[in-house]
């Protein structure tokens, strides 16, 4: 029933958006009746006439069968068409609902479960085809209608025939189930379609393409995506093999009430009851019957594509709160429930642990840690000891399993998330590129001064990306990205635009920069550092805001006020440079080991 | 949009019947992909079609004989009663053979599709292919060739094309043979309605077209919708999506590209409806002057009951061709376009293959590698990324390659691996020129880790054996590159071991963090100097790695692989400084050479390098407040 009640809102919103349409197609459905009605009846008094030798209803029946003929094949182009511009003009607004489900959603948990990965890769980007089911669904009903209106006319042949009324319900509905084998398969295939995607897309991307290319593993590559393909395409033709035999078992059942009705019929006309001609307008009705089925079956598996879109949307509905849910999508009056001008004492970590969704082991264990307000904080440690982890619980990307993160004694789980959010600016070590106008990925780290060119020319100096700019043909007006036929970055330049990025934002509590060098070069590195240091600084005096470093790199984190050793989840140490030099641990072996490399012999 | 441009710009036949010609030939090859979906289904396909496109011409004809049965004097019952279960048997055909269909199409078409897009794959990763995929207009072609999106998405693909002409192609033939059968009462009447109604659905169809040319110029604009929605839903961008607050305002982007484009459209499909009426009425004279004339004749007793049966059943059969096939979306917007992408996508990839010219043979020594006076250009570039750049790789070696970001580092490494041919000077192995040699084998005797190296979601084992695939995965093999990447730990605590896949997506499988993946790329890359690669070349292989791990990787890779060239590409210079050689590239060429003893006594542009890097250790402090002054970059 959840599956009605989205078609049902879906319909109350197209009837609100653009009622001449919506009406139009129902003129339409309404006029393609009658004409079904009038060939039926003109066809019937055609070949009574015929029979007869009357000339004059011969005539007469010529012409309403050959207007109400075209009216339906037109009909057909038309409604199609209809059908089509009121899709298009839905589609519109149901993917920004999907859409707003997705990205309205607080936290990223939700897009690392599979199973939510499965229903986005369904519904994203699928707005028209559920619009286009919606539609064809009115059509299939339509198309009911007609077949009604075709056994109307039987029944006034000879009553007998009403027998197929009763034998076309179970052939439809059991058409109806049929499909559900076949779009069951299409969701079980929905990860073999993506590892296939996937595949192709390695193969035929420039960038992954060049190591595909020398290394030779196209062939292996294609080899798997056809072993991919093969099973993708055994359980859909299962599916629909198993849905064409369900549907051919109503269909059987249909054709022998036929059989008999016709015998019947014969009968009649032997006894004189029924003439020869209504023996020829069933037969030829026939195939009017079969064209409104044909009609209600080809909706059917249109919407059958639909469908699993439909459901996969529903079932991100009902997996969001309302707020995601609240459309039209309107920009938040952005209440700012909380807003915290300075950060006065710093963000503490309470007891915190944290496991990823559905897996029982914990990255981060029992983590008590305080970051001061107007400190510079470094995470040190080795791969997967749980630096990354941990920024994102700062984030608040993640809710902890365990304990609790709170700034200025303020739990952060009394903040809405978007409200600390606000409150932070960040680089992530896989940080996005979004393939914009230059000016654009800069901007958005800071919407309220995207149309500012001067905040957008400090966050780019700030960034020591001036020259990456001066590099680009247009400048900050440039597009980037190659496949909107704009530029493609290096890595070292998207992470500077990224870098700009972060410094839009005039007064964060939390600036993450997480592995900010990775793809630097000597003199980035340098140059970059020493003017993140200042910004710390200016930063630390004016807002109190805490400066979050993660690096692998000795020669930064020496710099910060407070070096945090993780490893494994848990704090193992922590100080200033000096103190932990001092103590002889893995700080200080890890830091010599760094710099002897460096030493000038 | 490109393609388009293209379309015209190629050899186009200007003589209408040539145009006609060729259009046919192109639906005729569409029809004969169907061929790759295997005989049986390709058999049936074919009978299911005709017969469909034979059976209301059939039924006439078994109505006809019952009905003259009917009438005739003292009907026999037992004849009756079996022509009634034939027109019975003829009623379940033809909505059993639909359903049959409908299961056959799915299954032919992903068959197709999954065809179409093997053979798009094999023929972009052609030896010489790769800098092709980013030339302007092959993006285009690509997704017009394979319909990019969901693969399950049945409705606009490659596949439904072939299998939509199919079901065109034999249901026009249906109404020709209906055709034949109304000429036996009139030859004009048989001509005319096949006209007319052939000519309705030419109208229609052209009309359709005219409007899928202006939902085809959308293609940019659907290609950015697609982006919006990525940056809303995709995990990429997902955090920055939150913590920057870019939902609304993606959303409201998304929509005002989208809105805009139906509205575009929309004016096109109110167009077409009002278009189609003039051939449709044109046909409602034809068709009401041949009913006239067929029950006319019958009211006169000119034409008996029988024939009239078979006439009325074959004179619809011929109207029903005016129909609009929806199936003729599928050919003109999915199959067609994607045909001719693909021919496009082939003239330019089969150019210049990179197979054939000189096979390197397999040899346990390293290769010398020369590169002479090589200038590299972008095409359109102003000024060249490699200028008259000298350099030899001297086997055995382990040479380092600095140089500030943009110098052109990864530049050279296409050019080494011959994914791009220099504009100028050339470059030699063991003395045979490069492009003068089978790319493959020279690529089997090199390994690459590429900055941007790519992440398989597939299984551990895949994701290392990927490396060297034309090699027999072998245990011992694995379990040794497993040990010098320093991903053993790795391995031994997957959940599958090797069989684990990674990527959290699939059921048991993992996410890797940056430095995970850039050791199963080094193990990749060590994979394939087991398996005979002489010359690894490393570019930015520590990026992701910490400090222990960096120095691991480099003693482990660069110095206990013997008898193997490294070229190492960094700018950490405490990486580089163990280098046997090391080479400074600036202003795309080699402006200084030797070991680092060598290059710092020079006292150039690398000995200010490294001393500037060096002096955020050795001084006790970082202080923010010293200018860069007199320190002079390169």
């Amino acid at each position: 029933m959840r599956r009605y009640s989205t078609l049902l809102g879906f319909y109350r919103e197209s009837w609100r958006s653009d009622r001449r349409l919506v009406g139009a197609f129902a003129g339409l459905l309404l006029l393609d009746v009658l004409a079904t009605g009038g060939f039926a009846g003109s066809m019937h008094a055609l070949l009574k006439g015929a029979l007869a030798g009357d000339v004059v209803a011969v005539v007469v029946a010529t012409m309403v069968g050959s207007v109400s003929w075209t009216v339906s094949i037109l009909g057909v182009s038309a409604r199609m068409n209809m059908i089509y511009l009121l899709s298009e003009a839905d589609s519109v607004r149901v993917d920004e609902q999907i859409l707003a489900l997705i990205a309205r959603r607080e936290g990223i948990e939700h897009l690392e479960s599979p199973e939510y990965a499965d229903q986005v890769a369904l519904a994203r980007g699928a707005g028209d085809l559920i619009a286009r089911s919606a539609w064809v669904l009115v059509d299939g009903v339509a198309a009911l209608v007609r077949l009604v209106v075709v056994l109307v006319v039987f029944a006034l042949i000879s009553p007998v025939l009403l027998l197929l009324a009763a034998l076309l319900v179970p052939a439809v509905w059991l058409l109806y189930r049929s499909q559900r084998a076949a779009r069951r398969s299409v969701v079980a295939s929905a990860r073999d379609a993506r590892l296939a995607e996937h595949l192709h897309r390695l193969a035929t991307e420039p960038v992954s393409g060049r190591e595909i290319l020398v290394a030779g593993a196209g062939e292996a590559l294609r080899a798997r995506e056809r072993r991919t393909w093969d099973r993708l395409i055994r359980r859909q033709e299962r599916g629909h093999w198993t849905a064409a035999a369900i549907a051919t078992v109503g269909w059987a059942l249909f054709a022998g009430g036929y059989t008999v009705a016709l015998l019947l019929l014969i009968r009649d006309v032997t006894r004189g009851h029924a003439g020869p001609a209504d023996v020829i307008v069933l037969v030829t009705l026939t195939g009017t019957l079969r064209v409104q089925a044909e009609g209600i079956v080809r909706s059917l598996q249109r919407m059958s594509h639909g469908i699993s879109a439909l459901d996969a949307f529903t079932w991100l509905r009902e997996h969001s709160g309302p707020r995601e849910a609240a459309l039209p999508a309107v920009p938040e009056a952005a209440p700012e429930d909380r807003h915290l001008p300075r950060l006065r004492d710093g963000i503490t970590m309470n007891r915190v642990s944290f496991a990823y969704p559905g897996t029982s082991e914990t990255v981060v264990r029992e983590v008590t840690l305080k970051l001061p307000a107007g400190a510079t904080v470094a995470f040190v440690g080795e791969y997967g000891a749980g630096k990354t982890t941990l920024v994102k619980l700062l984030c608040g990307m993640y809710e902890p399993t365990e304990g609790t993160i709170a700034v200025d004694g303020v739990p952060l789980a009394e903040f809405a998330p978007r409200d600390w959010w606000r409150h932070l600016t960040a680089n992530f070590q896989d940080f996005a590129r979004f393939r914009l106008v230059a000016r654009e990925s800069v901007g958005i780290g800071d919407l309220a001064a995207l149309g500012r060119p001067d905040r957008i020319a400090r966050a780019v100096a700030d960034a020591d990306a001036e020259e990456v700019v001066e590099r680009l043909p247009a400048g900050l007006d440039t597009q980037l990205g190659a496949e909107f036929d704009g530029v493609e970055l290096s890595t070292g330049q998207w992470q500077r635009v990224a870098l700009a990025r972060t410094r839009m934002r005039e007064a964060p509590l939390l600036c993450v920069i997480d592995e900010p060098t990775a793809s630097l070069d000597a003199r980035g590195e340098y140059v970059f550092y020493r003017r993140q240091m200042v910004l710390a600084r200016a930063l630390a005096e004016a807002y109190g805001t805490v400066t979050l470093v993660v690096s692998h790199r000795f020669s930064t984190v020496r710099m910060a006020d407070l070096i945090v050793v993780v490893d494994d989840g848990v704090v193992t140490d922590l100080g200033t440079h000096e103190d932990l030099i001092a103590r002889e641990g893995t700080y200080s072996t890890l830091y010599r080991m760094q710099a002897d490399a460096y030493r000038i012999s | 949009m490109r393609h388009l441009r293209n379309d015209r710009r190629g050899p186009r036949p200007r003589n209408p019947f040539a145009a006609l010609v060729a259009g046919f030939v192109l639906r005729w090859r569409l029809l004969a992909v169907l061929r790759v979906t295997g005989r049986p289904t390709w058999t049936l396909l074919w009978a299911v079609n005709l017969s469909l496109a034979l059976l209301p011409t059939a039924t006439g004809w078994v109505t006809g004989l019952l009905v003259g049965r009917l009438i005739s004097d003292g009907p026999d019952p037992r004849a009756l009663a079996a022509l009634c279960m034939a027109v019975g048997v003829l009623v379940l055909a033809s909505q059993g053979l639909e359903f049959m269909h409908s299961a056959l199409r799915v299954g032919a078409a992903q068959r197709v599709n999954a065809w179409q897009r093997r053979r798009v794959t094999k023929l972009v990763t052609r030896p010489g292919g790769a800098w092709r995929l980013e030339e302007p207009g092959v993006r285009d072609d690509l997704s017009l060739a394979v319909l990019k999106g969901l693969p399950n998405w049945v409705f606009y693909s490659f596949g439904t094309g072939a299998v939509g002409q199919l079901a065109i192609t034999t249901r026009t033939f249906g109404a020709c043979f209906a055709a034949v059968v109304v000429a036996r009462f009139s030859v004009p009447i048989a001509l005319c309605t096949l006209a007319a109604a052939l000519f309705a659905r030419a109208v229609s169809r052209r009309e359709w077209l005219a409007e899928h040319a202006v939902i085809r110029d959308l293609a940019p604009t659907l290609r950015r919708e697609g982006y919006w929605t990525e940056i809303l839903a995709a995990p990429w961008a997902a955090k920055e999506l939150r913590t920057f607050g870019l939902a609304d305002w993606a959303l409201g982007r998304f929509r005002a590209l989208a809105s805009d484009r139906v509205e575009r459209v929309a004016a096109v499909r109110r167009k077409l409806i009002r278009r189609l009426l003039a051939p449709f009425a044109l046909l409602a004279v034809t068709a009401a002057v041949g009913l006239e004339i067929l029950t006319v004749a019958m009211a006169r007793g000119t034409l008996s009951i029988e024939e009239l049966a078979l006439y009325f059943s074959a004179f619809w059969a011929i109207t029903a061709v005016a129909r609009w096939d929806t199936e003729a979306f599928d050919v003109e917007f999915a199959g067609l376009p994607a045909l001719q992408a693909t021919d496009r996508l082939k003239e330019r990839f089969e150019a210049g293959s990179g197979t054939g010219g000189v096979r390197l043979a397999e040899s346990a020594t390293p290769p010398r590698v020369r590169f002479h006076g090589v200038e590299f250009r972008y095409p359109g570039a102003p000024r060249p990324v490699l200028h008259r750049l000298d350099l030899e790789i001297v086997p055995g070696e382990v040479l380092a390659l600095v140089g500030v970001n943009g110098a052109g580092k990864t530049t050279l490494t296409d050019v080494l691996t011959g994914l791009r041919t220099p504009t100028a000077g050339s470059v030699t192995v063991d003395g045979h020129r490069l492009d003068g040699v089978d790319l493959r084998s020279w690529r089997r005797r090199v390994s690459v880790v590429f900055q941007e190296f790519v992440r398989y979601e597939l299984s551990l084992r895949d994701n290392v054996a990927l490396g060297a695939p034309w090699c027999a995965v072998d245990e011992d093999r694995l379990d040794a590159v497993a040990v010098r990447a320093g991903i053993a730990d790795l391995v031994a605590a997957a959940p599958a071991g090797w069989d684990t896949p990674l990527a959290r997506a699939h059921p048991g499988g993992v996410d890797l963090s940056g430095g995970q993946w850039q050791r199963v790329a080094l193990a990749r890359a060590l994979y394939a100097v087991e398996c005979g690669a002489r010359l690894l070349v490393l570019d930015e292989p520590t990026a992701h790695l910490d400090v222990r791990a960096e120095h691991e990787v480099f003693t482990r890779v660069a110095r206990e692989t013997p008898g193997v060239s490294v070229v190492l590409i960094s700018h950490r210079l405490s990486t580089v400084r163990a280098a046997d050689r090391i080479a400074v590239l600036d202003g795309g060429r080699i402006t200084e050479t030797g070991s680092h003893d060598e290059l710092m006594a020079l006292d150039g542009a690398y000995a200010r390098m490294f001393t500037m890097q060096a002096e955020r250790f050795t001084d006790e402090r970082f202080n923010d407040e010293r200018t860069s002054d007199g320190v002079v970059f390169p």
